[in-house]
């Protein structure tokens, strides 16, 4: 396996030996990654190989059955539950459907988390929630219901949602699960916008390969439960590994694919 | 053939017994087992203590509460007043027709009365609310864990008790003791009307015998005992409900097929949790 060059920051997120099974069904059999602070890294692979799960770990849904995970520095299974909320509120979760609440409009999806979690007064509130929507470009969809905005839309807000709070680390669950390609691309933008103007690290389960060369500064290829291939996006899409290239397909061998 | 029974054959115990034990093996074999059944049955538990430790945040939760309870309320009003009237008009026929044997018509209207106070207007009550606010809550829930939105409270460390549960668990423990009186007075009513055209009972000696039954303070209550008890009752069957509701939807894995069995689940033990509640609450204010 390859790993990408130090950069000589801290890690934001390291997994280190991680193994998880569900029933007789191994998924991770010792998984390692890092991501350095201020850095995207897209995790590749074939449906099933433990991508989301992987994601799923790093905030704290899964517990591993073997192995350590450290974000921030913090060891996830020594921190204990108010620990890991903490750490919580310094990451971002965009899901693959949005999981925006139903029952709420828009406005109040995105000012649940200001409400409830920092304990803003209304007045706090709304100028954060109109600065959220202009960033993801949804203004005046505020009294909208998630039933009657389109799938693009509840991304675009379930993004907004993730980052309303400010956070250093947004993890983000195939952000283009079932979109077409144009709106793909504007979701892709931004994800790499907000990267680039806020420099938060981010952490993106994706299998698309446009999606991740537009995102990602670095690219894991999860293999069997392992990181087969971890190097810079332009380093990666140019390897010659079989598996890889196995994967990839004879359409994405082109040499002119350029990191972010 | 109940003479048949007098005295108590020496089968009799075994078979309620073995009847029992029926009914709990075939709990164990439809749930996931033995230890599942007590693992569900603990996380219900643990709600329970987590609403209860939330309480202080009712008043920063009281327009939740309050939507809450207008949807319960508001939702569910035609089902009471068309189920009460016909309960108050069975009680009425059923015991009607045994007592006119007697000439005993009007102590028709105490019975009804103490009847639906003390046990008919909490018990059904209780059931309607949780075949179907109850059935809508554990729905709404289910939904919402098997879409990940429960999972989104979680990963925003956003209190998921306090914000969902806490005010759809009061909402129903406030509901069901207004809806319980609304069914005692509709059921009082339509009983009258069995009691007046089909019994000859006199509507006003129908409604001062019944209200006369119901008249007497109970110790240490501001109110009259049965209906203070059947208040209390239906309390502990809305908070109940409430609970169970949420409780088999939180759980809910699987997609729709997993909210639909939740939203069953959630029925079939509300209904029985209503049941057994309603026995040791009615040994504890009538003892």
């Amino acid at each position: 396996m390859r790993t990408p060059s130090e950069t000589g920051d801290e890690p934001v997120v390291r997994m280190r030996g991680v193994h998880k099974a569900f029933g007789s069904k191994q998924i991770l059999r010792g998984l390692d990654l890092e991501v350095r602070s201020g850095r995207t890294l897209a995790i590749m692979g074939g449906s099933g190989t433990g991508k989301s799960v992987a994601l799923r770990h790093v905030i704290g849904l899964m517990e591993p059955d073997a192995g350590s995970i450290e974000v921030f520095g913090q060891d996830l299974a020594t921190v204990g539950p108010a620990g890991l909320a903490r750490l919580r509120e310094r990451m971002g979760y965009v899901f693959q459907e949005g999981a925006l609440v139903g029952w709420m409009n828009i406005h109040d999806n995105l000012a649940l988390p200001l409400r409830e979690r920092e304990g803003l007064s209304e007045a706090e509130v709304r100028p954060r929630v109109e600065e959220a929507m202009e960033r993801v470009h949804v203004e005046g969809a505020g009294a909208k219901f998630p039933s009657e905005i389109s799938g693009g839309m509840k991304k675009r807000v379930g993004v907004a949602r993730a980052l309303i709070t400010r956070p250093e680390l947004v993890l983000y669950d195939e952000p283009n699960a079932g979109l077409d390609p144009e709106i793909s691309r504007s979701i892709n933008d931004l994800i790499r916008e907000v990267s680039d103007t806020l420099g938060v690290t981010a952490l993106v389960v994706e299998h698309r390969v446009e999606c991740i060369e537009r995102v990602a500064d670095e690219v894991l290829f999860l293999h069997e439960g392992r990181a087969h291939v971890h190097a810079p996006t332009a380093e990666f899409f140019a390897s010659q590994d079989p598996r890889l290239r196995a994967f990839l397909g004879p359409s994405s061998t082109a040499p002119s694919i350029t990191s972010s | 053939m109940f003479a048949l029974l007098d005295p108590v054959p020496s089968w009799w115990p075994p078979l309620l017994g073995l009847l029992f034990a029926g009914g709990v093996a075939h709990l164990l074999w439809t749930s996931a087992g033995p230890r599942a059944l007590l693992e569900e049955a603990g996380g219900r538990v643990a709600l329970a203590v987590a609403v209860a430790a939330r309480l202080p945040h009712l008043a920063r939760r009281r327009s939740w509460v309050a939507r809450q309870t207008y949807g319960a309320a508001v939702g569910n009003l035609h089902v009471i007043l068309l189920v009460g009237v016909f309960i108050g008009m069975i009680f009425a026929l059923q015991t009607g027709i045994e007592l006119a044997r007697f000439g005993q018509q009007d102590q028709i209207g105490p019975l009804v009365a103490a009847g639906l106070a003390r046990e008919m207007g909490p018990f059904i009550t209780a059931l309607v609310l949780a075949s179907t606010y109850g059935s809508a809550l554990a729905a709404e829930m289910g939904t919402m864990a098997v879409s990940d939105e429960l999972t989104a409270l979680e990963v925003m460390s956003i209190d998921r008790v306090s914000l969902l549960v806490l005010p759809r668990v009061v909402a129903l423990a406030i509901v069901c003791p207004a809806m319980t009186v609304i069914c005692d007075t509709i059921g009082i009513i339509g009983g009258g009307f069995v009691a007046s055209a089909q019994l000859g009972v006199g509507w006003d000696l129908y409604i001062d015998t019944s209200l006369s039954a119901l008249a007497g303070l109970g110790e240490g209550v501001p109110l009259p005992k049965d209906v203070f008890g059947g208040l209390f009752k239906a309390f502990w069957f809305g908070a109940t409900v409430g609970v169970i509701s949420c409780a088999s939807g939180i759980a809910a894995r699987g997609g729709a097929l997993g909210v639909g069995r939740a939203t069953s689940r959630a029925v079939r033990d509300a209904t029985i949790a209503v049941i057994v509640a309603n026995y040791f609450l009615t040994w504890l204010l009538y003892r």
